[in-house]
């Protein structure tokens, strides 16, 4: 096993896993052009300030600066705004500054050394405003406006049940409604009602590759190679922006380092690309750490559910109140919005839900997609809460949730698609694993079942599958790989259509001039939307020879058969290489195949498309807590999910071990502290996530493949499961050992502490 | 600012060169050897991406000068594998999928070789404690785990 | 004048300097005298860290040539060791293994072996981050320090108070007779306390408890204590009350808040305190 660097019989991911482990690999980081200069950027120590003049000569004059960007050439943009849906985010700051972190100028200089210096010498005037920190200090009825006027951008469209509005009060950026039945009236009926509130914290990427881009204008054309998970999404953006044909924008996206939702939509591209426009010259702007920690973040927020139950125990309606902390710019909020209201009845049985979600300004760090996207947050309250209505109504959690969970097949909302993982079976899985019943004293046990639908709303994709002479397959498609393996996914899908071996394929560069396009890798939707197209274009290829074999043979396509790179016809084996050549000649053919796929819009659901999949994650805890000082013992962590069909058990399992403990992270610690209008933790050294050291004693994953999706071979996606439920499953097992009721992350010692006094013994005690 | 002569050893090989002191080795190895398998992420010596050895030692090389290498030796992960045959560290991490998008893993491949060569038989605590110099944002890091468990195995049936 | 946020943190904003490469503890003392823009440098990862955020220097004096910080010796009462100590050498080195095993044993949890390799007990004490381990451990053992200056030589030191810029800081003294020293690091970088104290004919000594974490620089109190091990598990709440009460009140932060630390402080004191009566 140990002589593996003969690559060209090896499979496609074993080559790029091989580069990997040698250190072969080449991203966004390590690409270079000839006479590259080198960009920094100034960014506001302010959280809310007009910038009233911005003196570079200073700068401009020292030997080796090129040029200085600032809010004066955004304005010649034909667009200078950015964000999903709604756009509100400059290129880079126009006339106000609206977080500490905000880019006010980008210099360009000979090396990153002279460019810090330039960035240091200029001189920024700016006048303070007031600082909105919280979402209570802007949505106070005196709070200023951090924006003027209408925010550029459409509202997310949205189907049944739902409305979507821009701009609806001073300070919020959006609000979305989803709903059915009437909550009201069955929440009246109903024999229980529970009102509660979570909070959830702000937590970063930390993707360890940081924002890269190198940008490279060549007669009035930009190419541009960015770790960026949207190709054609930069694309588009970029020639919105500039006011240039699609055309005139070249995307390269080499391997990346790490995603997690911080490289999706714009993040520095367009202002990469200004800066090599009026540079003339190739422009390479990396970021560093501290900077990627402040240029996005995941949703914080505050959670609302007031829940009903009937006599049986049965869940009647849930009314949600959502207030998402949008940070100063859209960035993907509305959608995040959308999807926090969307997914806030989880995996249960409701007669009606009313979901309410706003995304509140704030003058802090940007909010935006983050894996999970709305779902991690929804599934923490959601989950939470049922454990908390369980043990209130004196009830197992166990049964209550069994009792409620949707069935197979059965509608996650009217007019959607039904559900398809068995979220009982896989809740009787973990309860086995984790041991449930049979816990030490002083230990408790807390399940999660967070879901959330997958597969993107009106997702589309293309793809190409090209044959050459020889049987070799080149995969062409736009998901890129952010380590969840996709390329390797992909081959799959395309050999197992044409019969041929893995290592004969390999996934073509992405490249906006060469790939088919797709809306961007997200929402798991990797396999399931592209590798739909990839079959498609696959079985067309696999046409294709059959038909040319066949007219060689001069018999009909039916009496062939494709056995390899090989036909057989009345038992007699031909292979295709000679074939070929014979008739196209020394240089040969290739097969070309194109396949697509485009769930359509269906504005009678609520998301205005059906919702391909469903992405369930059960997840259960075992811990113990010193009472003394509120620190919790994680004993054991099990998390299952189901995608469907398992291309990869390896993959699969990184894939949820991966996102369970980045939730875990934020459940236990992982948060990006705001100490007044100043970040606390924004660096590396202190900004903590997870490290070995932090795994829980014994964690275990599972793979259940129900085989329900609607993929190929009923694969589904998993990329995201693992985010879903964890920070519940903590808490709910918290509460089992203690009594102490947790509704806020990070469930830090002190926070444990003070819900440890709070119970009512707790209470008794300390006063008698 | 006057430059230093250096001489040391990368990969077996002897180099010269003239730096200048305000140089880190993570930018002499890229930069000025090509070995760009050494990659710059926090730029902080706190999550280890950039980890070559020195003397068998791990360090970051985002925050080692390049001029205290001086008359030692460094491996990068480029010098691991010898004559197209993978160290078994690399192999185990082939073979038990112990990484995603492959940025830490270069650091992190380096840093077990430091410790399977300290200890032969790590148990779990042991290698939890070591790998604490290394962050992984994608695996969770139980793969990992099990693929220096897997390597270790391989190196006492291969003295 | 508000700070500007310029590209924040990159190896490559160091700015240039001069290299010194000196072999003795006076050849040290008079570059730092040279000039306030000199800095010397141990393991660097301290020193490496300021330089990325734009703090510079004329000349930097490497220190990895100068013997006498380097070593660890038995003077037959203090155990002397150097500044330039490697954490990974404390954790293993024979005459601290003998002298001092409970300190070979707590540096095993600090940090990480990479970072061990490379840090100095040297430098750790003199940057003296909230967080880190050196000076609320060597204040518990009843340590001190040698620094050395051009102006007035070598001179010995309380650890209390911070090592100057235009100092050298040469070792690191810690007598030799019989101490323990306990930690309870389970809350940190938020807090962790350490409990050192002296042991003669199986009594103990003063009590010195040393806190991190909880304040911007380490803090310690010396509590009078004449008793045994068994005497000591009964006193340890209300010594651990006092110590609490003595103690500056802790700063909030992100990490918690002064009211916890204070709580804590107590609580952790306390179950020193019965482990260490436990041990006796």
């Amino acid at each position: 096993m140990g002589d593996l660097l003969s690559g060209s019989q090896a499979d496609p991911s074993c080559r790029e896993n091989l580069a990997k482990v040698t250190g072969a690999s080449v991203y966004t980081f390590d690409i270079e052009l000839p006479r590259m200069l080198h960009g920094k950027l100034l960014r506001s120590p302010l959280p809310h300030a007009v910038i009233r003049r911005i003196d570079a000569t200073a700068a401009l004059a020292m030997p080796g600066v090129v040029c200085i960007v600032t809010g004066e050439d955004a304005r010649g943009l034909r667009d200078p705004f950015y964000g999903v849906g709604l756009r509100d985010q400059p290129v880079i700051a126009l006339d106000r500054a609206r977080y500490v972190g905000d880019v006010v100028a980008g210099v360009v200089a000979i090396d990153e050394a002279t460019a810090f210096r330039a960035a240091q010498a200029i001189v920024v005037d700016y006048e303070p405003l007031q600082p909105l920190m919280t979402i209570d200090e802007a949505l106070a009825p005196d709070a200023p406006a951090l924006f003027d006027g209408k925010t550029p951008g459409i509202p997310i469209p949205v189907g049944a049940g739902c409305s979507s509005v821009a701009d609806p009060a001073n300070n919020v950026l959006y609000e979305f409604n989803f709903g059915y039945g009437d909550a009201a009236a069955c929440l009246d009926a109903s024999d229980q009602i529970f009102t509660d509130t979570f909070e959830v914290s702000r937590i970063n990427h930390f993707h360890l590759e940081p924002h890269v881009n190198v940008a490279h204008w060549v007669g009035g054309r930009l190419e541009m190679w960015s770790c960026n998970q949207d190709p054609f999404l930069i694309r588009a953006d970029i020639a919105r922006i500039f006011g240039i044909p699609l055309h005139g924008v070249r995307i390269h996206t080499p391997l990346i380092g790490g995603g997690f939702g911080g490289k999706s939509y714009c993040k520095m591209e367009p202002l990469v690309a200004l800066m090599a426009r009026k540079a003339g010259a190739p422009v390479r702007l990396a970021l560093s750490m501290d900077e990627s920690l402040l240029t996005l973040v995941k949703h914080p927020g505050r959670l609302t559910l007031t829940t009903g139950v009937d006599r049986e125990g049965r869940l009647t309606a849930r009314r949600a109140d959502i207030l998402l902390d949008g940070g100063a710019y859209s960035d993907a909020s509305a959608l995040v919005a959308v999807k926090t209201a969307f997914r806030i009845g989880g995996g249960y049985r409701w007669q009606a839900i009313a979901s309410h979600a706003r995304v509140v300004r704030t003058t802090t760090v940007p909010s935006g997609s983050f894996r999970g996207f709305g779902g991690t947050q929804a599934a923490f309250a959601g989950e939470r809460q049922i454990d908390m209505i369980a043990r209130r109504l004196g009830e197992d959690p166990l049964d209550f949730r069994n009792r409620n969970m949707l069935d197979v097949g059965e509608p996650f909302a009217p007019g959607d698609r039904g559900m398809d993982s068995d979220l009982h079976a896989g809740l009787q899985d973990i309860a086995d694993r984790i041991g449930h019943g049979a816990q030490k004293p002083g230990h408790g046990i807390g399940f999660a079942v967070g879901v959330k639908d997958a597969g993107g709303t009106g997702n589309h994709a293309q793809a190409l599958v090209r044959v050459t002479q020889d049987g070799e397959v080149m995969v062409s498609a736009a998901v890129v790989d952010v380590g969840q393996s996709a390329a390797s996914a992909l081959c799959r899908i395309a050999v197992e259509a044409l019969g041929l071996p893995l290592s004969s394929a390999s996934y073509a560069p992405i490249d906006t001039d060469h790939s088919p396009p797709d809306n961007g890798t997200h929402v798991s939707c990797g396999t399931l939307v592209t590798g739909r197209a990839i079959e498609q274009a696959a079985m067309e290829a696999r046409a294709q020879i059959e038909t040319f074999a066949a007219e060689r043979l001069g018999c009909d396509r039916s009496e062939i058969v494709l056995d390899g790179w090989t036909v057989r016809h009345n038992n007699v084996t031909h292979p295709l290489a000679p074939m070929v050549r014979a008739y196209y000649g020394g240089v040969g053919w290739e097969f070309i195949g194109r396949g697509s796929f485009k769930e359509p819009y269906d504005p009678t659901a609520p998301m205005g498309a059906r919702n391909i999949s469903w992405m369930p994650c059960w997840s259960a805890a075992e811990v113990s807590v010193d009472e003394d000082t509120g620190r919790i013992a994680l004993h054991k962590l099990v998390v299952g999910a189901d995608p469907g069909r398992a291309l990869d058990a390896d993959v699969c399992r990184g894939q949820i071990e991966g996102a369970a403990i980045q939730a875990l992270g934020q459940a236990l610690f992982e948060e990006l502290r705001y100490q007044g209008s100043d970040p606390e933790n924004a660096s590396p050294l202190t900004y903590r996530v997870p490290r070995a050291g932090d795994l829980p004693q014994v964690f275990e994953s599972f793979v259940a493949e129900h085989r329900l999706g609607i993929g190929p071979g009923g694969l589904k996606g998993i990329g995201e499961a693992g985010m879903l439920g964890i920070a519940a499953a903590i808490a709910n097992a918290v509460e089992a050992a203690t009594g102490a009721s947790l509704t806020a992350l990070p469930f830090t010692p002190e926070r444990v502490l003070a819900a440890l006094d709070a119970r009512p013994e707790r209470i008794q005690s300390r006063t008698d | 600012m006057r430059t230093v002569p250096l001489e040391m050893t990368v990969n077996g090989v002897s180099r010269q060169c003239d730096i200048e002191p305000n140089v880190v080795l993570a930018d002499v190895l890229r930069d000025g050897f090509g070995l760009r398998g050494c990659k710059v992420a926090c730029d902080q010596a706190v999550c280890g991406a950039c980890t070559v050895l020195i003397d068998g030692r791990p360090v970051a090389a985002c925050s080692t000068f390049a001029f205290a290498t001086r008359g030692r030796s460094v491996e990068t992960i480029e010098g691991l594998a010898s004559d197209h045959v993978l160290h078994a560290v690399q192999t185990s991490f082939l073979e038990n999928y112990g990484f995603q998008c492959g940025f830490c893993t270069s650091g992190m491949i380096l840093s077990i070789v430091a410790l399977l060569r300290t200890h032969s038989t790590p148990d779990e605590t042991l290698i939890r404690d070591w790998l604490g110099g290394n962050i992984c944002r994608c695996t969770g890091y139980a793969q990992i785990v099990e693929a220096v468990q897997l390597a270790a195995a391989t190196m006492r049936g291969h003295p | 004048m508000t700070m500007m946020l310029t590209g924040l943190r990159s190896r490559k904003h160091i700015a240039p300097f001069d290299l010194a490469w000196p072999t003795s503890v006076e050849e040290c003392c008079a570059w730092l005298a040279r000039s306030a823009r000199t800095a010397v440098m141990a393991g660097g990862l301290d020193l490496i860290d300021r330089m990325k955020t734009g703090e510079s220097f004329d000349t930097i004096v490497e220190l990895s040539g100068v013997a006498d910080l380097a070593a660890i010796h038995d003077t037959g009462h203090e155990l002397v060791i150097g500044a330039l100590t490697t954490h990974d050498l404390v954790t293993r080195h024979p005459a601290i293994g003998l002298q001092l095993p409970d300190f070979a044993r707590l540096w095993r949890q600090i940090a990480n072996p990479r970072v061990r390799y490379t840090g100095t007990i040297g430098g750790n004490l003199v940057s003296a981050l909230p967080h880190y381990d050196a000076l609320p451990a060597l204040l518990a053992l009843g340590g001190t320090a040698t620094i050395a200056t051009a102006a007035s030589g070598t001179q010995r030191i309380a650890l209390a108070e911070p090592i100057n810029d235009g100092a050298l800081l040469v070792d690191l003294r810690i007598p030799t007779s019989p101490r323990r020293l306990l930690a309870d690091r389970s809350l940190h970088p938020a807090l962790a306390v350490y409990l050192g104290t002296d042991i003669s004919d199986g009594r103990i000594g003063a009590l010195r408890i040393a806190v991190g974490g909880a304040y911007a620089r380490a803090r310690s109190v010396t509590i009078p204590y004449r008793g045994s091990g068994q005497s000591l598990g009964g006193d340890a709440a209300s010594i651990a009350q006092e110590v609490a009460a003595t103690l500056p009140a802790p700063r909030s932060d992100g990490l918690a808040t002064s009211v916890y630390r204070r709580r804590m402080i107590e609580v952790l004191t306390r179950r020193l305190l019965v482990r260490l009566g436990s041990e006796m």
